[in-house]
């Protein structure tokens, strides 16, 4: 049997198409902070979003060549109506309802460049 | 805590904890009514319907009722009271934008059915709405909207549980006749509510059919197949749900809850505990220390 070494992930790449406004949008209305060593200014390519203090990253690059690659991303809640309610208040542009699934409640929304971001509250149904 | 809170579209919440009460009132529109922890005794008419953690209760509008609590652990109740117009505006939206609710009969048709006051089982997705709004409740939240955003949750989980525990289970019967079906569930509904609520007491075949109104052979045969499992087996699953409820939340010795939820011998009561949940009820309780 082959033994890896421990992988995990770094970071999830994102591509948008202005980078002020795309840091603008995942600081303040979904509430994550630029990390540490981010330099934003016109000319920064890169810039790594911490999401809420973990040490899981959405790395933001400027997708230059027009290449129209789109990320999904889910993420984890812990009450998924109070930040569809929060994010829809804050004017996040929702896909639909969140919606109910086998493993619990969802709801998705887009930032403006297309790329689909998944609130998941995950539930255990099995206790009751 | 204690809170009665009123929103400005006239849904309202309730929330107390006692160890007594005892009162008399008219629902002013439906009802959804919740024991948290420890139980209520609720009489409509001549049924008394007894609700645990497990379970929820559910009555119309304009139904006068007599709750109890007389417990020596404070029992904590929570109800919820929706407005008219906000139940009309949630069918309304609900069932225009399911499809799926196209393929079925107007499902409007059925809530207008006077058929809701039974007993329900507290699972899935209305546990989940109902913790996180009592806790955003508790901590003083005062939007309004977000409280409606779950109240309508509530409602969507509400319509779940309802058609699968009451149209599921009428189309299992084998009649012909729709509003025969729906009648036979009823008053199999009556004697279920019967279970939930004297769980812990020895009840009869007879007893069961008496208050279903059904011989005990029509009673026996139709529980089975609109629920997939003999009344007898329904009131040991009901026993044994609810000494994992007393194991989780009590620490009364084991051959304590045994004649608490009604069992008779603790050997036999461990056995049905480990078939179904592959675990002794003593190794249960500790992984939950653990």
């Amino acid at each position: 049997m082959i033994v890896f070494t421990v992988m995990k992930i770094k970071h999830v790449t994102v591509f948008v198409k202005n980078m002020e406004e795309a840091v603008g949008f995942f600081t303040e209305k979904l509430g994550f902070s630029a990390g540490e060593n981010a330099l934003f200014d016109e000319k920064s390519n890169e810039v790594p979003i911490r999401i809420n203090n973990t040490d899981q990253y959405l790395n933001l690059v400027i997708d230059k060549d027009n290449a129209g690659f789109k990320s999904r991303v889910v993420l984890n809640t812990e009450d998924c109506l109070k930040d569809y309610h929060h994010l829809k208040t804050q004017g996040v542009d929702f896909k639909n309802q969140p919606q109910y699934l086998s493993s619990g409640l969802y709801a998705e929304f887009y930032d403006n460049y297309g790329n689909e971001f998944v609130l998941l509250e995950e539930r255990d149904y099995t206790e009751a | 805590m204690d809170y009665l809170k009123t929103l400005t579209n006239n849904n309202r919440i309730l929330s107390e904890t006692r160890a007594h009460r005892f009162q008399t009132q008219c629902t002013a529109d439906l009802s959804l009514k919740f024991a948290l922890s420890g139980n209520e005794l609720y009489q409509v008419g001549k049924r008394e319907l007894s609700i645990y953690p497990d379970s929820f209760l559910v009555l119309n509008k304009g139904t006068q009722y007599t709750s109890k609590i007389d417990s020596e652990v404070p029992v904590e109740s929570f109800s919820i009271t929706f407005d008219q117009k906000f139940l009309t505006d949630f069918s309304y939206s609900y069932t225009s934008t399911s499809n799926k609710l196209l393929d079925n009969p107007d499902p409007t048709s059925y809530s207008n059915i006077d058929f809701n006051e039974t007993i329900y089982p507290f699972i899935g997705d209305m546990r989940f709405t109902v913790q996180h709004l009592k806790n955003h409740l508790d901590s003083g939240v005062q939007d309004e909207l977000l409280i409606n955003e779950y109240l309508h949750h509530c409602l969507i989980n509400y319509h779940r549980i309802f058609n699968n525990e009451v149209n599921n289970k009428a189309e299992k019967l084998n009649f012909t006749n729709r509003s025969t079906r729906i009648e036979i569930l009823k008053r199999l509904n009556v004697a279920k509510d019967f279970m939930y609520t004297n769980y812990n007491k020895n009840v009869s075949l007879e007893e069961l059919g008496q208050h279903a109104c059904l011989s005990v052979n029509h009673f026996l045969r139709t529980f089975k197949q609109a629920f997939a499992v003999s009344p007898h087996q329904f009131l040991t699953q009901l026993r044994l749900q609810r000494s994992r409820m007393l194991l989780k939340t009590t620490n009364y010795p084991i051959n304590e809850i045994v004649c608490l939820v009604g069992f008779e011998c603790p050997s036999s009561f461990i056995r049905l505990f480990k078939t179904r949940y592959f675990i002794t009820p003593q190794k249960y309780r500790q992984t939950l220390y653990n």
